[in-house]
C-alpha cells in the first residue's frame, strides 16, 4: 500500500517540487564535485611528487652547502645516490639585438637533475644539452617579452648566450614561482661566467639527491640535522612536500565544501517548506485514507518514502552534475595546480554525496510531515474537524535530529571537528538572523504601510501572508545567496585593495637591486634628470644572529622552551639597514629613537628592532643582539622597538641600525625610483643594464600584472562556489513560486474577477517581490558586512573599506534577479483566463 | 439591461470540438432576479462567466447596457466588472491573506473608493450581514457560512449594477443557505440590482422572478 501510494502521489508532485529538488542537486553537485577534485589532486600530487621535485631529497640555503655537507653528499654519490643542484639567482636578461631587457629567474643546473619526470622542450630534446657552456633555455614568455627567437643570443650579466631553445613544460615549479618573471635555465659554469651572483644578491643554492628509501631518507635527515641547522639549511623530501601541497589543497577544498553544504542545507529549508505547503493540501487525501483504514504511520510512511523518493531523484541529478564539474574544475585552477590533474570517477564519494542529499531531504522534510500523522479521519468529513494534538515526543525528536544533523554534516565537511561546529553555528545564527529578519521584515512592512498608499501596493504587502506562503523560505534563500556572495566579493575586494601596488605618478614605479656601492652615483646618473630627485638609494647589509641576549646559537637548545628565540627569526638571513628618520610606515613603539636613544657601551652599536620580530626573539629594549656581517661579529643593543605597516609599498627592515654604525661593511644598495611611463622605463632598463650588466630591475607595474592574475585564478574558484550558494537561493525562489502556484493562480483570477486590470496585477507581484528583494538584500548584505569585516580586520587584520559601489551592484544584481524570476514564474497569473475562478478542482 | 445573441462556445477537447453553448439568445430587464437552472455539464457555469466577460465566446455577443462585451479587452473589461458587476461564488473564494472588513474593501479600492467613507461603508455592509462583531478575522477564523456573508457584503459594497451568483448556497448547510438567500433577495431589492443566479436548487429557482432552463447548452422553452 505505501509503495503503491507513495509512487503516485510522487508523480504528481514531482512538477511542483522540482525546483527545491534541484536545490539539492546543486549541493549534492558542490559536495561530489568538490571531493572528487580533491582527491584527483592528492592522487596527482602523490603520484607525482618525485616528478615535483626532480628528486628525493632537497638540502637548500641561502647559500652554498659547507665542506662537511659537501662532503656528506659526495660519499652519498659513491654509494649510489646521484646528486645535482641548481642554484637561482635573478637578473636582467637583454636581447643582444632588440636591446629589450626584461628581470629573468635564472636557474643554473648541475649533475643531471632532474632525476625524475620529463622536460618538455622545442626543439625536442635540447635540455640534454644544458650542461653545455654558452647555451640557454628560456621560458616561451621570454621570448615574447624581449622578441627574440631561439639561435638569438641574450646578454646576461657579463656574458652572452645563445637561446638554444624554448622550455614548454619543467614540472617542478608551481605557478607562483613563476610570477617573477620568466625563467632561464643554464649551466653552472655559465652562471658563474656570466657572474651576477655577487655580494648580497638573492641567490638560493639547492642540492638534490635521488633516494627512493624513506630510511635513507630518514637516516640522512637524523644524522646531519645539527650541521644543517647550524649552516640554515633546509630539508625537504619530495614526500613530504607533496603531501604539505596535497594538505593546502585540501585545505582550501574542505572551507570550499562548506559552501556546497550551504547550499545542500539551504535546499534542505526549502524542501521543508515546500512539504508542509503540500501537506495542507494533501490534507484531505490523508483523512479520506484514514477513513479508509491507514494508520497513522502508513499516512507518514507514505509521505516520507515520497520526500526520500524526490530526495533521491534530486541528489542522484546532482551527483551528475558533480561529475560534469569536477572535469571542469582542473581547466578552472590550471594557473594554481603544480601537476596536471586526470579527473577521475569516484563511486564511494557519489555514493556519500548522494547519501547526504537524501539525508538532507529527509531530516528537513520530518518536522512537517508529523503534521500528516495528527489528521483525524473526520476531516474527509468535515473541513473544519480539529487536528489530534502532536506527539511533542516526536517533534523534539525530529528537531533533535535536524540539529544533529546539521552540526554532523559540518563537522564531517570541515577542515576539523572545532570549524565544523563554528560552520555550523555560524550557519545557524545567519539562518536565525534571516528567519527572525524575514518574519519581522514582513510585518514592519505592513504595519507601518500607511493606509493611503495605493491599493495595490497594500495588496502586494498583503500577499505575503497568503495561505502556505514562503516568505521566509525566499528571504532566508536569497538573505543567503547575497550573504556569501557579499562575504566572497568583500573580503576579495579588501585583500586585493592590500595587494594593490599604487601606480599613481607619485610613487616608485622601478625597483633595482645588488647595485654595489661604487655603482649607486652610476645608476643614478642614468635616470633622466626630471625624474632624479625621486631616487631613493637604501643600504643592505646581509647580517646573520649569532648570539641573543647572550647566549650563543649554538648554546639556544639548552633555554628553556618559552624563553627560547623562534627557530625562524634566528636562522633568517637580515638585510639590514640603517636610517636617520622613521620611515612613514613606522612607529615608535618603545625606547626612543637616536640621538636620543640610551647610550651605549663601546664597540657596541645601537639598533631598533621591528616589535613582531623582537616577541619572536625574546628580546626588548637593552637587550643585545650579535650579529655576523661579512665575517665580522657586531655587537648591537636594541634601543627602540618599532611598529611597521608592512602592507606599505615601502623598504622597510626588521633591524634599523643608527646611521654609520654600518660603515665600511660589505653593502649592496636597493634604489627605488620613478622611471616614468612603461617605455621610458623599459628604454631606462636597457640604458641601466648595458652599463651595469650586474644590476637587477623589477618593474613594479609588471608585478601587479603578474599579482592580478594569480589573484583572478583564486578568485574564479571561489567565486565559481559563490555562484553556486546564489543560484541555490534564486532556485528556493523558483521552488517557492512553483509550491504556491496554485495559491497565486486563484488569487490572480479572483482578482481579475473583480475587475482587477493588468497593471494593477503587476505592481501587486511587483510589489510582492520588490519587497522579498530588499528584505533579502538589506539582511543578506548587513550579515555579510559584519562576517567580512571580522575577517579582513581580525583575520587578515587589513583596513577594512565597505566598497559601495561593489555592493550596490550586488544588492541591484539580487533585486533585478529576484524581481525577473517573480516575472518568469508569474507570467500566466496574467494570461490565464478569470473564469478559472468559478471552476472548481482545475 | 442584459441582452445576448448567438452566443456559442465551443471547446476543443482531445483535438474534438465540444459545443457547451449552443446559439443562446437571452434578455434580462433592469433589476430583473434570474434563476439559471439545468443539470450538471449543461452549460449553466459557462454562460454565466461569458455573461460577466471573464471568457471569449466562439461567436454571439453580451450586450450591456449597449456596451458590447467582446469588442473591449481583457483590461477594459475588467475595468467594466470592477464598475458594474458583483460576484457570489459556490465557494466563497475570499482572498486568505485579507481580513473580513478588507476583503470587502477590495471592490471600493478598485474603483478607488477605498477611502474612510469606503470603509465606513464595508462595516456597514458586514454589520448587515451579521458579522460586525467579525471585521478582523481572517477567512481562515470564519465558518463556511460566515465567509458566504463576507464574500455577499463583497458582492454588494460597490453598488454593482448586476450582480452574479455561481450557486452561492452549495456548499452551505440548509438554514445558512436560507440565511443567504434571503440577504441576497432583500439586497437586491434595496439596490434595485440585477440578479442572475446559477443553482441546481429549484427551490432557490422558484423565488427568481423568471427561470431560465438549460440543457446539452440550448435554452428549453
Amino acid at each position: 500500500m505505501i509503495r503503491f501510494l507513495s509512487t503516485r502521489e510522487a508523480r504528481s508532485a514531482l512538477p511542483r517540487m522540482g525546483p527545491y529538488m534541484l536545490s539539492i542537486s546543486l549541493g549534492v553537485a558542490a559536495l561530489v564535485s568538490i571531493h572528487s577534485f580533491r582527491q584527483d589532486v592528492a592522487r596527482s600530487v602523490t603520484d607525482e611528487a618525485q616528478v615535483l621535485m626532480g628528486a628525493d631529497v632537497r638540502l637548500s640555503g641561502g647559500s652554498p652547502l659547507g665542506d662537511t655537507l659537501r662532503r656528506a653528499v659526495d660519499s652519498l654519490r659513491t654509494a649510489g645516490h646521484p646528486s645535482g643542484s641548481v642554484t637561482s639567482a635573478v637578473s636582467m636578461a637583454r636581447n643582444v639585438t632588440t636591446d629589450d631587457v626584461r628581470l629573468v629567474q635564472l636557474r643554473a643546473v648541475e649533475g643531471g637533475w632532474p632525476f625524475y619526470g620529463r622536460v618538455d622542450t622545442r626543439p625536442e630534446g635540447v635540455w640534454s644539452r644544458i650542461a653545455e657552456p654558452g647555451g640557454v633555455l628560456v621560458d616561451e614568455a621570454l621570448l615574447t617579452q624581449i622578441g627574440a627567437e631561439p639561435g638569438d643570443s641574450l646578454a646576461i650579466g657579463s656574458g652572452t648566450f645563445a637561446i638554444l631553445g624554448v622550455v614548454r613544460e619543467i614540472p617542478t615549479e608551481v605557478g607562483l614561482q613563476t610570477a617573477v618573471g620568466p625563467r632561464v635555465w643554464m649551466s653552472a659554469s655559465d652562471l658563474e661566467a656570466a657572474d651576477v651572483v655577487g655580494f648580497g644578491s638573492l641567490a638560493r643554492y639547492a642540492t638534490y639527491v635521488v633516494m627512493p628509501d624513506a630510511s635513507d631518507r630518514s637516516a640522512l635527515e637524523a644524522d646531519w640535522s645539527d650541521e644543517m641547522s647550524a649552516a640554515s639549511v633546509e630539508f625537504a623530501t619530495a614526500v613530504r612536500e607533496a603531501r604539505d601541497l596535497t594538505e593546502a589543497v585540501g585545505f582550501l577544498g574542505r572551507y570550499l565544501s562548506l559552501v556546497g553544504l550551504a547550499a545542500l542545507l539551504l535546499g534542505g529549508v526549502g524542501v521543508g517548506s515546500a512539504i508542509r505547503v503540500f501537506v495542507n493540501e494533501r490534507l484531505r487525501s490523508v483523512a479520506m485514507l484514514r477513513c479508509l483504514g491507514a494508520s497513522q504511520n502508513q499516512v507518514f510512511a507514505v509521505y516520507l518514502l515520497q520526500a526520500a523518493a524526490l530526495g533521491t531523484l534530486g541528489a542522484i541529478v546532482g551527483a551528475i552534475g558533480g561529475v560534469a564539474l569536477q572535469q571542469a574544475l582542473p581547466h578552472l585552477l590550471s594557473n594554481l595546480l603544480p601537476v596536471a590533474i586526470e579527473p577521475r570517477v569516484a563511486p564511494a564519494t557519489i555514493a556519500a554525496g548522494i547519501g547526504v542529499g537524501v539525508w538532507v531531504t529527509a531530516v528537513f522534510a520530518l518536522l512537517p510531515l508529523l503534521a500528516v500523522r495528527q489528521v483525524p479521519p473526520l476531516r474527509a468529513l468535515r473541513v473544519d474537524a480539529v487536528s489530534a494534538g502532536g506527539s511533542r515526543f516526536l517533534r523534539a525528536a525530529a528537531v533533535a535530529l535536524l540539529a544533529l544533523s546539521i552540526v554532523g554534516t559540518s563537522v564531517v565537511e570541515a577542515p576539523s571537528a572545532m570549524d565544523g561546529v563554528i560552520f555550523a553555528v555560524a550557519l545557524v545564527v545567519v539562518v536565525g538572523v534571516l528567519w527572525v529578519a524575514a518574519l519581522a521584515g514582513v510585518r514592519i512592512a505592513r504595519s507601518i504601510l500607511p493606509d493611503q498608499a495605493p491599493w495595490s501596493v497594500r495588496q502586494g504587502v498583503s500577499s505575503l501572508f497568503r495561505p502556505g506562503n514562503q516568505t521566509v523560505a525566499v528571504v532566508l534563500a536569497l538573505g543567503f545567496g547575497t550573504f556569501v556572495l557579499g562575504v566572497v566579493g568583500s573580503v576579495q575586494a579588501n585583500l586585493a585593495a592590500s595587494l594593490a601596488i599604487d601606480a599613481s605618478e607619485a610613487r616608485a614605479n622601478l625597483l633595482l637591486f645588488d647595485v654595489q656601492t661604487d655603482q649607486v652615483a652610476g645608476v643614478e646618473a642614468l635616470f633622466p634628470d626630471s625624474v632624479r630627485a625621486t631616487v631613493e638609494a637604501t643600504a643592505l647589509v646581509p647580517s646573520r644572529i649569532v648570539a641573543v641576549a647572550g647566549v650563543e646559537r649554538s648554546a639556544m637548545d639548552s633555554l628553556r622552551w618559552d624563553d627560547r628565540p623562534a627557530p625562524w627569526a634566528v636562522a633568517r638571513e637580515y638585510r639590514n639597514s640603517w636610517r636617520d628618520e622613521l620611515g612613514p610606515g613606522e612607529e615608535l613603539v618603545a625606547g626612543a629613537w637616536w640621538p636620543d636613544a640610551p647610550g651605549v657601551d663601546d664597540g657596541v652599536v645601537r639598533v631598533s628592532l621591528e616589535e613582531e620580530v623582537a616577541a619572536d626573539l625574546r628580546v626588548g629594549v637593552g637587550d643585545r643582539l650579535a650579529w655576523e656581517v661579512g665575517g665580522i661579529r657586531i655587537e648591537s643593543e636594541i634601543t627602540s622597538l618599532r611598529r611597521v605597516d608592512w602592507t606599505r609599498f615601502e623598504t622597510n627592515f626588521f633591524a634599523l641600525f643608527e646611521p654609520g654604525s654600518l660603515d665600511g661593511l660589505p653593502t649592496t644598495w636597493v634604489l627605488l625610483g620613478r622611471g616614468g611611463e612603461i617605455e621610458a622605463r623599459s628604454e631606462l632598463q636597457g640604458r641601466i643594464v648595458r652599463a651595469f650588466p650586474n644590476v637587477s630591475m623589477v618593474d613594479l607595474g609588471r608585478i601587479q600584472d603578474a599579482v592580478d592574475r594569480i589573484l583572478a585564478s583564486v578568485d574564479r574558484a571561489i567565486r565559481f562556489l559563490a555562484v553556486f550558494a546564489a543560484v541555490a537561493g534564486l532556485l528556493v525562489l523558483a521552488g517557492a513560486l512553483a509550491v504556491t502556484r496554485g495559491e497565486r493562480l486563484r488569487e490572480a483570477a479572483l482578482l481579475r474577477t473583480l475587475g482587477t486590470d493588468r497593471s494593477r496585477l503587476l505592481t501587486i507581484l511587483g510589489v510582492e517581490y520588490s519587497l522579498l528583494g530588499v528584505l533579502s538584500v538589506l539582511v543578506g548584505l548587513g550579515l555579510a558586512t559584519t562576517a567580512s569585516w571580522l575577517v579582513v580586520t581580525r583575520l587578515f587584520e587589513l583596513e577594512f573599506a565597505f566598497g559601495f559601489g561593489r555592493q550596490a551592484l550586488l544588492a541591484g544584481g539580487v533585486l533585478v534577479l529576484t524581481l525577473g524570476t517573480g516575472w518568469l514564474g508569474s507570467r500566466d497569473l496574467l494570461s490565464n483566463p478569470p473564469l478559472r475562478v468559478l471552476r472548481e478542482g482545475e | 439591461m442584459i441582452s445576448v445573441r448567438g452566443l456559442e462556445k465551443v471547446y476543443v477537447s482531445g483535438g474534438r470540438p465540444l459545443p457547451v453553448l449552443r446559439g443562446i439568445d437571452l434578455d434580462i430587464a433592469d433589476g430583473e432576479m434570474v434563476a439559471v437552472v439545468g443539470p450538471s455539464g449543461s452549460g449553466k457555469t459557462t454562460l454565466l462567466g461569458l455573461l460577466a466577460g471573464l471568457d471569449q465566446p466562439t461567436s454571439g455577443s453580451v450586450r450591456v447596457d449597449g456596451t458590447e462585451l467582446f469588442e473591449l479587452d481583457e483590461d477594459a473589461r475588467a475595468r467594466f466588472r470592477a464598475r458594474n458587476v458583483g460576484f457570489v461564488f459556490q465557494s466563497f473564494h475570499l482572498l486568505p491573506a485579507l481580513t473580513a472588513l478588507d476583503n470587502v474593501r477590495v471592490p471600493l479600492e478598485l474603483l478607488g473608493e477605498g477611502g474612510a467613507q469606503g470603509e465606513a461603508r464595508a462595516r456597514a455592509l458586514l454589520e448587515r450581514v451579521g458579522l460586525g462583531e467579525r471585521t478582523d478575522h481572517y477567512p481562515s477564523q470564519l465558518s463556511g457560512g460566515e465567509q458566504q456573508r463576507v464574500a455577499v457584503a463583497r458582492a454588494f459594497v460597490g453598488r454593482p449594477r448586476i450582480l452574479f451568483a455561481d450557486e452561492p448556497t452549495g456548499n452551505l448547510d440548509r438554514a445558512t443557505g436560507e440565511r443567504i438567500v434571503t440577504l441576497l433577495e432583500e439586497l437586491n431589492r434595496e439596490a434595485e440590482t440585477t440578479l442572475v443566479l446559477v443553482t441546481h436548487d429549484l427551490d432557490l429557482a422558484a423565488r427568481a422572478a423568471r427561470t431560465i432552463r438549460l440543457a446539452d447548452g440550448a435554452l428549453v422553452r
